[in-house]
């Protein structure tokens, strides 16, 4: 029989995918009306706006405590020539959106002080942030605790960030400008300014303490990094970190070189986990181009990004045994980091830098039988993660030196701006891959790992189980493996106007490149928000009122590589 | 003696009965058996742990890298001798020769000489040549030490370095603390042969089983004292590379560096020998083998355990270390001690032990 055609019930119409994201302007426009200029979803999952400077601190104590806004990415600066751009970027893991919100100040016309009010008062994490911003831009926030440079030596006298300087320091009209670098600063005469508390400190405290520096050369550190601790007999009484020693300011080489030029440099930011940050750099190109990588580039990105998570923990595995003396763990993690190290020379032609991304794709395809070598080489990973276990997580002393040591709660870690793998571990859940995904990760299924210890034992384990995940990532993506082109049309050249931020969760945390462009073929701005730069500054929190051995295990928890933190 | 030739006999004869001859001999073969005891230990050192690693260790340097120690003495020697600014110049100087000073006259109690007089079984008596064969052996030995803490802490204190200063009060702590569960755990071996001669000791053994069974729980206890006492891993926090670069030698170089290190491996050789005296027979063997041949291997075998220890735990904190030694090292020596005499009850009924 034949049955009538039915009517079809009236379709809904398709939920608003910025939905959440237009609730919250409403929401924050309700509770300040006049504050906000400009408030709008940018994209899903980020609202873009400006404020005004007066009511600043007000909007931040607001957006902090009521609107649950509560962890500060990252801060800096754009230069605009006449005025100055102050970029806040906050996430809200309770709600999974981020706010990048700017506000405006003018400055002169010369290289002078800009005042403008600190948001440590808020933020504690912002601490770092602002003096780098006071180092780069000289911009000098009143009522900072500790307003000293950072990156720089104390006795550079310039802001080399501002557009009245060349690549090079040297100031492009001298009449405007302060000469460039200073003439000594090959040697470290001039280049440390204690910290401000440590001036003032009662005289009698002072004699009792000792004052021991860790580096810039020293095993434990790292890189090059100095650690200053003031002991009190094996106790640290305070801690104060100097770095700067590998800067090479890649954020103004991104203003002096194209953006295709630039495509090396992430390589160099983090040499320890270059892909996820060559990901890092294209993906924020590709914003500002409104292109899409076909599907095959990005199943593609996705199996080299997470190798190169998984070679980046079991570096972590290796120095963690170093940390306490457990040598032999150190040179089994660099045994296994060069199988993937063997792939990434198989697919890139180079092992550590490989520059493989492009924007729109990849450099090349992935060679014959590279699916067969990459599944050989996790297995072997995978059996190994056993070994590691023994001399690790199942050993007497190691346990004793890692179990309930250095615990930082969840408000603190969230306080200070933790991100990554040590802020999971204290039972935070936020990792970018899941709360704001890019590229396709939405179509794999993995755990985001999470612990509520909190302690030194809690993020190491946090970097085995992430390994367990990368492989069963890369096994799925390898499986699904889609053909098609590898490369989509993209300019590299003409770069549209515009702003873009991308989040990659690095293997450190979530690192971002902010850029500006004015459709140049250089950037206006190009800021790089280091996941290691504010971990380490959660370790220096964290080391005080530890015993010396144990603080220096807790900075190694936390993973630092010199070359993203300092840029 | 007939016309030129001097017959082994003769020269036996000639050394035994001088006192001072007898000495300079016992001190040569002292050094010939450490120094070829501390080569062995240092490549054992390298390339077994090399394995546990994964690497090769040396390779290039004589045929599977034999001759690498060498070539590294040779580099030390050939290097510039310096002195820090601020060191306090004669303590500095002399802390590294008084190291492996100390750690030679260590030797002096362990009956090598004995066992190499069983390389020629039928020329004399034993007895009549051996130096080591003294009543407190034992006592002496550790007493010699007993001398590193502070050596180490007038070192750590003189190289005028903040590094080397809190390494050297590290080691003083360390050292004094386990000086004490080590004493004690050697007593039970003491009170089984009422006897403070490793001579003795050894010959008690000899009659019945090596310690290592009898005795058990003591030998571990005195294996985690020892560690400490020669500043191994898990207990290298003198000098834990971590945090404090190289602790208390850390301005030490060139040829002081060499002495510090050989002293290092000379203190381990002897603290393997003592272990070997006490638990392990010395130079008692199943195997008709010369007796030296039995406690060198012996010797070289504890060190490997002690290496083999190195790679596979970390370095524990010093609060750690030093409950670890108070709360468990000493109330647990102290026990097995007073259980000591009904364990050698035990053992003489059974047949175990023949006193």
């Amino acid at each position: 029989m034949a049955s009538k055609p039915q009517l079809k019930p009236p379709v809904a119409p398709p939920p608003d995918p910025l939905q959440a994201e237009k609730e919250m302007v409403r929401t924050l426009l309700g509770a300040l009306p006049n504050d906000f200029v400009n408030l709008k979803p940018a994209r899903r999952r980020r609202l873009v706006g400006q404020c005004l400077p007066a009511t600043f601190l007000h909007v931040l104590a607001f957006l902090r405590n009521e609107a649950g806004f509560d962890h500060f990415n990252y801060m800096t600066a754009v230069d605009l020539r006449t005025s100055f751009d102050l970029v806040y970027d906050f996430w809200s893991i309770q709600k999974h959106m981020e706010l990048l919100l700017k506000v405006n100040i003018p400055h002169g016309q010369k290289d002078e002080l800009v005042p403008f009010s600190t948001s440590t008062g808020v933020y504690p994490a912002a601490e770092w942030f602002e003096r780098e911003v006071y180092d780069l831009f000289g911009i000098e926030f009143t009522g900072h605790p500790d307003q000293r440079r950072i990156l720089l030596r104390e006795d550079w006298k310039t802001h080399p960030l501002r557009k009245i300087y060349d690549r090079r320091g040297n100031p492009i009209n001298p009449a405007l400008g302060a000469a460039g670098p200073p003439a000594l600063w090959r040697t470290n005469e001039g280049k440390i300014a204690l910290p401000k508390k440590w001036l003032e400190e009662d005289p009698e405290v002072s004699e009792s303490v000792l004052t021991v520096n860790f580096g810039p050369h020293h095993p434990s550190t790292h890189g090059p990094l100095m650690v200053r601790l003031r002991l009190n007999g094996e106790m640290v009484y305070d801690a104060d970190i100097v770095m700067g020693y590998l800067h090479r300011n890649h954020e103004k080489l991104g203003e002096n070189n194209t953006w295709i030029q630039m495509l090396p440099y992430p390589d160099r930011t983090n040499y320890v986990s270059p892909i996820n940050w060559e990901w890092a750099y294209v993906r924020a190109v590709e914003e500002l181009e409104g292109i899409e990588p076909p599907q095959r580039a990005e199943y593609i990105r996705v199996i080299m990004a997470e190798l190169d998570r998984i070679q980046s923990h079991l570096m972590f595995l290796a120095t963690s045994g170093d940390t306490v003396g457990q040598l032999t763990g150190f040179v089994w993690g660099l045994r296994d980091r060069e199988l993937i190290l063997d792939l990434n020379e198989m697919v890139a032609g180079a092992r550590m830098l490989p520059n493989y991304f492009r924007f729109g794709g990849v450099n090349r395809d992935l060679p014959k039988g590279f699916s067969e070598r990459a599944n050989n080489a996790l297995d072997l990973i995978e059996s190994h993660l056993a070994e590691f276990s023994a001399i690790y997580e199942r050993n007497p002393v190691f346990l004793g030196r890692f179990k309930g040591v250095g615990v930082l709660s969840p408000q603190n870690a969230i306080d200070w701006g933790a991100v990554g793998p040590g802020l999971r571990a204290s039972g935070v859940q936020f990792d970018v891959r899941r709360d704001d995904p890019y590229s396709v990760y939405d179509h794999f299924d993995f755990d985001v790992v999470v612990s509520n210890d909190g302690d030194n034992l809690a993020r190491f384990m946090m970097r085995v189980e992430e390994i367990k995940q990368s492989i069963s990532i890369v096994r799925q993506a390898l499986h699904g493996l889609p053909s098609g082109p590898y490369q989509a049309k993209a300019s590299v050249l003409s770069i549209p106007p515009g702003e873009s931020s991308s989040r990659i969760e690095t293997p450190r945390g979530e690192g971002s490149y902010f850029l500006v462009s004015d459709g140049s073929p250089r950037a206006v701005r190009m800021k790089i928000k280091s996941a290691a730069f504010i971990n380490l500054y959660v370790a220096k929190r964290q080391m005080v009122g530890e015993k010396l051995q144990d603080a220096l295990v807790i900075l190694g928890t936390w993973d630092p590589v010199l070359g993203e933190i300092d840029r | 003696m007939t016309g030129d030739f001097l017959s082994l006999a003769s020269v036996v004869g000639l050394v035994s009965g001088n006192l001072i001859l007898r000495l300079i001999a016992v001190a040569i073969v002292a050094f010939i058996v450490v120094s070829i005891g501390s080569l062995i230990e240092i490549y054992i050192e390298r390339k077994f742990w090399a394995r546990i690693m994964s690497r090769y260790g040396p390779t290039e340097v004589g045929r599977y890298g034999s001759l690498q120690l060498f070539a590294d003495a040779i580099k030390f020697i050939s290097k510039e001798v310096f002195t820090p600014e601020l060191a306090d110049r004669t303590i500095y100087d002399i802390v590294p020769v008084l190291a492996v000073a100390t750690s030679f006259v260590v030797l002096v109690a362990i009956p090598f000489d004995y066992a190499v007089s069983s390389l020629f079984p039928s020329s004399f008596h034993p007895s009549s040549f051996v130096i080591s064969n003294f009543d407190p052996s034992l006592l002496v030995a550790f007493g010699f030490f007993a001398m590193e803490p502070v050596l180490v802490l007038f070192g750590g204190w003189a190289g005028g370095s903040k590094y080397t200063l809190i390494g050297g009060f590290r080691s003083a702590a360390q050292l004094i603390s386990y000086e004490i569960p080590l004493v004690l755990s050697f007593l039970s071996v003491v009170a089984l042969t009422r006897s403070l001669n490793l001579f003795q000791i050894i010959e008690v053994q000899s009659a019945s089983w090596p310690f290592l069974i009898l005795e058990l729980p003591a030998f571990v206890l005195f294996l985690i004292a020892m560690l400490a006492e020669l500043e191994r891993t898990p207990f290298d926090l003198t000098e834990a590379d971590s945090e404090l670069v190289a602790g208390w030698n850390t301005e030490y170089g060139g040829s002081k560096f060499l002495l510090v290190y050989l002293s290092e491996y000379i203190r381990a050789f002897a603290g393997s020998a003592i272990i070997t005296c006490l638990f392990l027979g010395g130079w008692v063997g199943p195997a008709p083998i010369p007796g030296l041949v039995w406690i060198f291997a012996k010797t070289i075998v504890v060190f490997t355990v002690l290496v083999w220890i190195r790679a596979a735990y970390p370095r524990v904190r010093i609060d750690q270390m030093l409950n670890l030694g108070w709360k468990v090292l000493v109330p647990s020596s102290v026990v097995w001690l007073v259980l000591t005499p009904y364990v050698a009850n035990f053992a003489v009924v059974h047949h175990l032990l023949t006193l």
